[in-house]
């Protein structure tokens, strides 16, 4: 799930378009509050949180292989 | 206890200095000796002895003399030395070179004897001579053996419990003798080792590490261990008072010279040991010189002043320099170091200024790691008790700041500085302030434990203080947070309740750029990544 963060509509929906992003986005207004990013103290960009089946917070700030690594192991504990 | 600096002009404008100062070593140093004479100083002889007792003290050109196990010497010493006496019990007595206008004996008589004595241009000081009880032989050849610490510590019980009625009673006994809160000097021997002493830095000299709880008593009530004010480095052969003549036995620092407010600065601490041909006591003599510093006659300001200019030659010159061998030693030189002596002499005077200064420059003092860290500990704690409290906060924020500090002490030693200032008579939000910042301390350590009681800190704080209390704190004796701690304090309750690693993630709905709605529940079941981005 992406948690957009101060894009302008049309840039977002632009950049959604050409990386081809499919997964469920949230988007609000830039000129105003994020409340979400503002529950999860998001003091950075990107901030990563990858959840188990539970919704339990499994791993943070994991990038690139790491991020990788760290769904297959969560995927693994679902089978 | 707050004292004038009036005690010190005694000192210097000694210009009624009549016959008795003749041997004064100077006008401008107060030297007290203690010291256990042995059996009256007679063990080599009636006669004999007490004369080299008396040559001994004289050669030290001690003003006031701290004297134990008397035994009917006294009175032919201070006859001997032209010096005044006061003698109580058998055992304990005191010789001054100044007049002793007043008898503030407290406990007992075979124990302590307390004299108010006149400096030359009127001023008192309180002086001591105490001797305090053993209540196991620990220093004779082999009499440690297989002793536990406990049982090592229960040789000195006596000895802790004595001193501590007797600090406790001078202070009213002063008071009731009309000398209320002047300066007060206890020597004598102590019969017991100390904690600054058996430390774990000193393990290999001593072989244990003791908390030794006479000292304690004299630390706790505020005393200053003189001797160990000018030479905070352990070194068992030079410290040692016990014992001259018999080196087989254990060699300790039993003899002490505590002062209490007298403001002045330790120049020189020695025991004495030698003497031709035998040297007349068990015990050494403790002698100790206390001068006002000649430097206080230039001011803090002054000094700040030319370190400030000292400091901007000495950076001007850095810059100028291209030579890297040239640049590295001049590095080494900075001018911190050499104000540093002075600044403490401020310190010492009660000047905290000059504790901000050091604590500021401390990386660039000329000084060893234990010594930097055991001045530090001394400087937070000066700063940390200051009148002014604007200064307090200042310093409590630099503390919680300062990872080596909180390394040197750990965070217990942290939290029991915090405590200590929230004890001292602030306002409810100063004290929920210095509680926050430790809280927060320990939620941000690496130890389960900790971040659990720092946890339980904030809610405790948050419990008292509900929004805007600041305006109006519900009881103005009691921690409370103000506004931006506590948003800050719940913000951080919140993290490490809902957002740590482990915790079932807050739920929330939010829309997509359709306006669909996208709540996370809708994804339980599933692995999920969470991504806060933007493309900007």
């Amino acid at each position: 799930m992406g948690l957009n963060t101060g894009d302008a509509e049309d840039l977002f929906r632009k950049k959604r378009e050409e990386l081809g992003v499919t997964w469920p986005c949230t988007w609000s207004d830039p000129s105003g509050p994020n409340p979400i990013a503002e529950l999860f103290q998001v003091v950075a960009y990107p901030t990563i949180l990858v959840l188990d089946e539970e919704g339990r917070i499994r791993f943070k700030g994991a990038r690139g292989r790491q991020l990788d690594k760290a769904v297959l192991e969560l995927l693994a504990e679902l089978k | 206890m707050r004292v004038s600096f009036l005690l010190l002009f005694v000192l210097w404008g000694s210009s009624d200095c009549r016959a008795l100062c003749a041997e004064q070593e100077s006008d401008s140093s107060l030297s007290i000796l203690s010291w256990n004479i042995w059996h009256g100083g007679k063990e080599d002889g009636k006669e004999v002895g007490p004369q080299r007792v008396a040559e001994v003290i004289r050669g030290s050109g001690a003003d006031l003399i701290a004297m134990q196990e008397t035994y009917g010497s006294g009175e032919l010493l201070s006859a001997e030395l032209g010096f005044h006496f006061l003698p109580r019990g058998t055992n304990v007595s005191i010789h001054s070179r100044f007049p002793i206008v007043a008898d503030v004996s407290v406990f007992e008589p075979f124990k302590c004897v307390g004299a108010i004595v006149e400096l030359p241009d009127g001023e008192h000081l309180a002086f001591y001579s105490i001797w305090l009880p053993y209540d196991g032989e620990i220093w004779a050849q082999g009499t440690r053996e297989g002793k536990s610490v406990d049982e090592l510590l229960a040789a000195c019980a006596s000895s802790a419990l004595n001193l501590a009625s007797i600090l406790e009673s001078i202070g009213p006994r002063l008071e009731e003798a009309g000398f209320p809160g002047i300066p007060v000097v206890v020597a004598g021997d102590f019969n017991s080792m100390s904690h600054f002493d058996y430390t774990e830095a000193a393990r290999a000299q001593y072989g244990h590490v003791i908390d030794w709880p006479t000292s304690r008593v004299a630390e706790n009530a505020g005393f200053r261990d003189t001797y160990r004010d000018l030479h905070p480095e352990v070194n068992r052969n030079r410290d040692s008072t016990w014992t001259p003549r018999f080196p087989e036995q254990q060699q300790d620092r039993i003899d002490f010279i505590y002062d209490l407010g007298t403001n002045l600065q330790v120049v020189e601490a020695r025991v004495i040991d030698e003497f031709t041909p035998q040297f007349p006591s068990d015990h050494g003599a403790l002698l100790v010189r206390l001068e006002r510093s000649a430097q206080l006659e230039v001011t803090f300001d002054e000094d700040l002043a030319s370190y400030k200019s000292a400091h901007d030659a000495w950076k001007e010159a850095l810059d100028a320099t291209e030579d890297r061998k040239e640049k590295r030693t001049l590095k080494k030189a900075h001018p911190a170091a050499q104000y540093e002596a002075r600044m403490r002499a401020h310190f010492s005077a009660g000047d905290l200024r000059a504790a901000e200064w050091s604590l500021g420059n401390l990386r660039d003092l000329d000084l060893k790691r234990s010594e930097r860290d055991l001045l530090q500990i001394e400087l937070y704690d000066a700063l940390l008790g200051a009148e002014d409290a604007e200064l307090r906060r200042r310093s409590l924020e630099r503390m919680m700041k300062d990872s080596a500090f909180a390394r040197a002490v750990t965070l217990r030693g942290l939290e029991e500085r915090v405590l200590r200032l929230v004890g001292i008579e602030g306002d409810a939000l100063e004290s929920g302030h210095a509680l926050f910042l430790m809280a927060k301390k320990f939620t941000s350590s690496r130890d389960a434990e900790e971040v659990e009681r720092g946890l339980g800190m904030m809610d405790a704080l948050l419990e008292v203080s509900p929004p805007e209390s600041d305006a109006e704190p519900q009881n103005p004796n009691h921690p409370t947070l103000g506004e931006g701690d506590r948003k800050e304090a719940e913000g951080i309750v919140f993290a490490l309740r809902f957002l740590a690693i482990g915790k079932v993630a807050p739920d929330f709905t939010g829309s997509s750029v359709d306006g669909e709605e996208i709540s996370l529940k809708d994804t339980r079941g599933k692995v999920t990544v969470l991504s806060f981005f933007g493309f900007w």
